[in-house]
């Protein structure tokens, strides 16, 4: 899966956490189920990565069921509220897996913008930037064929390319383009008059 | 985010309920790590907690919340310190250009203009200066325009020192 949908899937099921606590603070008699739907999604997306952490969100799923179930004499208060016990701590530790999967494909692309970085500004600084006349997205593509295109630029787009998919890399040159443009530097300007 | 230290369970309660809010609002991963602690807050005050029910219940439930508002505090602490390293490594850059900027003699003084007003120009007569101008394109680059006047705003008071 690439970079950037994971971290975007990661964040999406992290933030669906809040409305599950909510519900919990509004006393949903449904908190162990909907924490073990939750749980079930992220072991998809976790399968989706051939990540070993799966078995551990399925395993935490089977511990709330267990906890769920009656035993002799036990009342159904306490058998619910042992239940919410176990759905709680397997939320704890589904959030903390998640979470640590989040950072570190972070962290991953945070690297390799930080080498863009340096790309585009030697690219700003010799005067190859592209006018932006297109669309943005038809931009940044042409945006990376002229990083491509120029020695002082192509060792790190080389470098890229075998270590990104294409969409990552258009979402990190995204990021770096989005803030580069909203500082309105008229070294860009000049730039692209001298292009016209 | 101020909390007091003999805060009660409830005020805790709420207290984590707008940490969160303010973590996710800046896409901060730890938010979902504070929403868990909000759950073990409300295991501790329904009664789930084994040593929640009976006599001390809330004595023991206030020493619950208050472990929970230490552990707490520490994560938004880790989340200040990591957003601040990040922010250092560009204030470091800024620092670089000031220095060129200031040997190009193109730096001018805040005259009547405001603060941020003054940062914006410099700014851009850094980036468009040839001595400077690889630090601040690098800077625009790397942070958000607003993040970028307050890290040479900092490196100036660094570099006045």
């Amino acid at each position: 899966m690439l970079l950037a949908q994971l971290s975007s899937r990661i964040s999406a099921q992290l933030l669906a956490l809040t409305p599950l606590v909510d519900g919990l603070a509004r006393c949903e008699r449904q908190f162990p189920e909907r924490v073990g739907a939750w749980l079930e999604q992220g072991e998809t997306l976790l399968r989706e990565l051939r990540s070993p952490d799966t078995s551990e969100l399925a395993a935490l799923r089977t511990s709330i069921i267990s906890a769920g179930e009656r035993r002799s004499g036990e009342s159904a208060a306490s058998s619910r509220r042992a239940q919410n016990l176990a759905a709680s701590t397997a939320l704890m530790r589904g959030e903390e897996l998640l979470r640590s999967r989040l950072l570190s494909a972070e962290d991953r692309l945070e690297s390799f913008e930080g080498k863009l970085i340096e790309a585009i500004t030697a690219a700003v600084l010799v005067g190859i930037l592209p006018p932006q006349e297109r669309e943005w997205s038809l931009w940044l593509a042409d945006v990376w064929a002229a990083l491509a295109a120029h020695q002082a630029t192509r060792p790190i787009t080389i470098y890229l390319a075998a270590a990104l998919a294409p969409a990552d890399r258009l979402v990190i040159l995204d990021r770096i383009l989005i803030r580069l443009t909203a500082a309105k530097l008229p070294v860009l300007d000049v730039r692209r008059g001298e292009s016209a | 985010m101020p909390v007091h230290p003999q805060a009660s369970a409830t005020e805790i309660q709420s207290w984590l309920a707008k940490a969160e809010e303010s973590l996710r609002e800046g896409g901060i991963p730890e938010a979902s790590l504070l929403a868990t602690r909000r759950v073990k807050l409300l295991l501790s005050l329904s009664g789930a907690v084994p040593g929640t029910t009976g006599t001390g219940r809330l004595a023991r439930i206030d020493a619950d919340a208050r472990d929970i508002m230490a552990e707490t505090l520490t994560t938004l602490a880790q989340v200040t310190a990591r957003e601040e390293t990040q922010l250092l490594r560009w204030e470091d850059v800024a620092a670089e250009g000031i220095r060129a900027a200031a040997q190009a003699k193109i730096l001018f003084q805040q005259r009547g203009t405001e603060r941020s007003a003054w940062l914006a120009r410099i700014l851009i007569v850094m980036a468009s200066h040839p001595a400077s101008a690889r630090f601040a394109i690098r800077l625009c680059a790397a942070v958000h325009v607003e993040d970028a006047l307050r890290v040479l705003d900092r490196a100036f008071a660094r570099c006045l020192v």
